[in-house]
């Protein structure tokens, strides 16, 4: 054996690599689906984005149907939900109010991993002034109370969709943006960076094609939390009157409407809410269990 | 919050599920709960401007009106404290010292009060630290839910009404608490844990 042991450790890594990629996300996979609580958050999400979807068209109204006969109706065969104080149909704003909200969460969710990660793997790979000057500009942003830039921010930006999206992912991809960079400080330093490095591997190619995949489970953890946190963000400043407005309806601002009725229909503020806290739980329940998951450090436990 | 019990579990997932609960939503709730259904506690203000000012009528109504809100803001900042007080019980009562107190024939009651407790408050502490200005501050949205006129809501009329002299004034409050607890916190820290100490 002594004699061959170079072919054999070539062969050896030629194998193993593959598998070893695979290996790893088949023990996410096998960890994700023992974790019941993963079920659960996984079962509210899909549940919530098909009724998003679907939800609208399965009852027979317009979604700012005027109705003034029916205004402020409890549940009923023909109002799932009942209707609001100008007889438009609650189930089919609330399915298009979660349209705007889930939407806002998946699209802030996502960019500022996409945005944040990004930022953080530079920040730690080139290092020196740059990373100096993007770190302060995260600590800037951590130091301002959250509610203070968002009222700001939402008050010079205008209201509106895109302005929100926008508002969010600008605070939000700080926290990606440290896990990216710690993640990459911890890997900078190791064999296969250097190896990557002396085969003649570009700066991005570097960053890319090695940095990024190795510090991809923190992130995806960040993103599921973040839109969570975007969602609970944007339905705050819906319902403070800064977010998305009326005529569009969303979760946040339904509730605000409804709010103004609260003695005559406090059903119609508890729908919406409701509508918010089961997206909520739904993304907290699938960032813990993918945290879990992802952990490398958790060895594989029975039982609990 | 000892093991993996049942009482673990009961109160975790409790604390889990209010900590989806969005703030503005359970003020409402509790307001259709105590204010609408019960007629209990008045819906928002401050205190009934009929009664004069100083009476002990006067008192108990503005003490009335202060249940709800600070029922919604303790609930969201006891939430955070639990979540962190678990993990770091869990990983305190891992320590070898604790072995050794329960050696030392110690009971159980003092073990866990004294021995561990006390260590395991230390990033409670940060955590209290970090979100008590956010209190004194004012939570901007449980007030703005409550109609309580208080440091939150005038954050928030001022940065509406373009006034921001005033909005300015607020921050910088803020930030004098800030400074104040994360001074708290650092004098409680050499308290908790003698080891920690600031002369150079």
């Amino acid at each position: 054996m002594a004699g061959s042991t170079p072919e054999f450790a070539i062969k050896a890594e030629a194998i193993d690599l593959p598998t070893a990629e695979i290996g790893y996300w088949r023990v996410v996979w096998h960890r994700f689906k023992r974790h019941r609580v993963a079920y659960v958050g996984f079962f509210f999400f899909v549940l919530l984005l098909l009724a998003v979807i679907v939800g609208p068209y399965l009852a027979p109204y317009e979604l700012d149907q005027v109705s003034l006969s029916e205004r402020m109706q409890m549940p009923s065969a023909k109002h799932w939900l009942g209707t609001d104080e100008l007889g438009r149909d609650t189930w089919v704003r609330i399915m298009h109010g979660g349209r705007v909200s889930l939407a806002v969460g998946l699209t802030v969710g996502l960019s500022t991993v996409l945005l944040g990660g990004l930022i953080g793997i530079i920040a730690g790979y080139v290092g020196g002034v740059l990373d100096n000057a993007l770190m302060r500009l995260v600590d800037t942003i951590y130091t301002i109370p959250r509610i203070v830039l968002l009222l700001v921010l939402s008050k010079l930006a205008g209201p509106g969709l895109l302005n929100i999206i926008i508002i969010l992912v600008a605070l939000e991809w700080t926290n990606a943006a440290r896990l990216a960079r710690s993640a990459v400080l911890s890997f900078r330093e190791q064999e296969f960076v250097l190896a990557a490095q002396c085969l003649g591997a570009s700066r991005w190619r570097v960053m890319l094609r090695h940095l990024l995949p190795n510090s991809l489970a923190p992130l995806i953890v960040s993103a599921t939390l973040d839109a969570g946190a975007a969602i609970r963000a944007e339905t705050t400043l819906s319902f403070l009157g800064l977010g998305i407005q009326p005529p569009t309806p969303s979760w946040g601002n339904l509730l605000t409407n409804a709010a103004t009725n609260i003695f005559i229909a406090p059903l119609q503020v508890f729908l919406p809410g409701l509508f918010i806290f089961f997206a909520l739980m739904s993304f907290n329940l699938l960032g813990d269990a993918l945290r879990d998951a992802l952990d490398p450090r958790l060895a594989e436990r029975g039982g609990k | 919050m000892r093991q993996y019990s049942i009482g673990d579990y009961i109160l975790t997932g409790i604390t889990f599920i209010a900590y989806s609960v969005p703030a503005f939503w359970l003020g409402l709730m509790m307001i259709i709960a105590f204010s609408v259904k019960l007629g209990w506690l008045p819906t928002s203000g401050i205190v009934n401007a009929e009664l004069t000012p100083g009476s002990w009528e006067a008192i108990v109504d503005w003490m009335k009106h202060l249940i709800l809100p600070v029922a919604v803001l303790a609930i969201s900042e006891i939430i955070q404290v639990q979540r962190f007080m678990r993990s770091s019980m869990l990983e305190v009562l891992r320590q070898d010292y604790l072995t050794t107190a329960r050696a030392k024939g110690l009971s159980e009651g003092v073990v866990v009060g004294r021995h561990a407790l006390k260590n395991a408050l230390i990033p409670v502490v940060t955590i209290i630290a970090v979100t008590m200005p956010r209190v004194v501050g004012g939570s901007t949205v449980v007030e703005t839910v409550f109609a309580y006129p208080g440091m939150g809501r005038l954050l928030y009329t001022s940065i509406m009404g373009n006034d921001f002299v005033v909005a300015m004034t607020v921050v910088m409050i803020i930030a004098i608490t800030v400074v104040f607890f994360n001074l708290l916190a650092d004098i409680l820290y050499g308290w908790l844990d003698p080891r920690i100490r600031y002369q150079s």
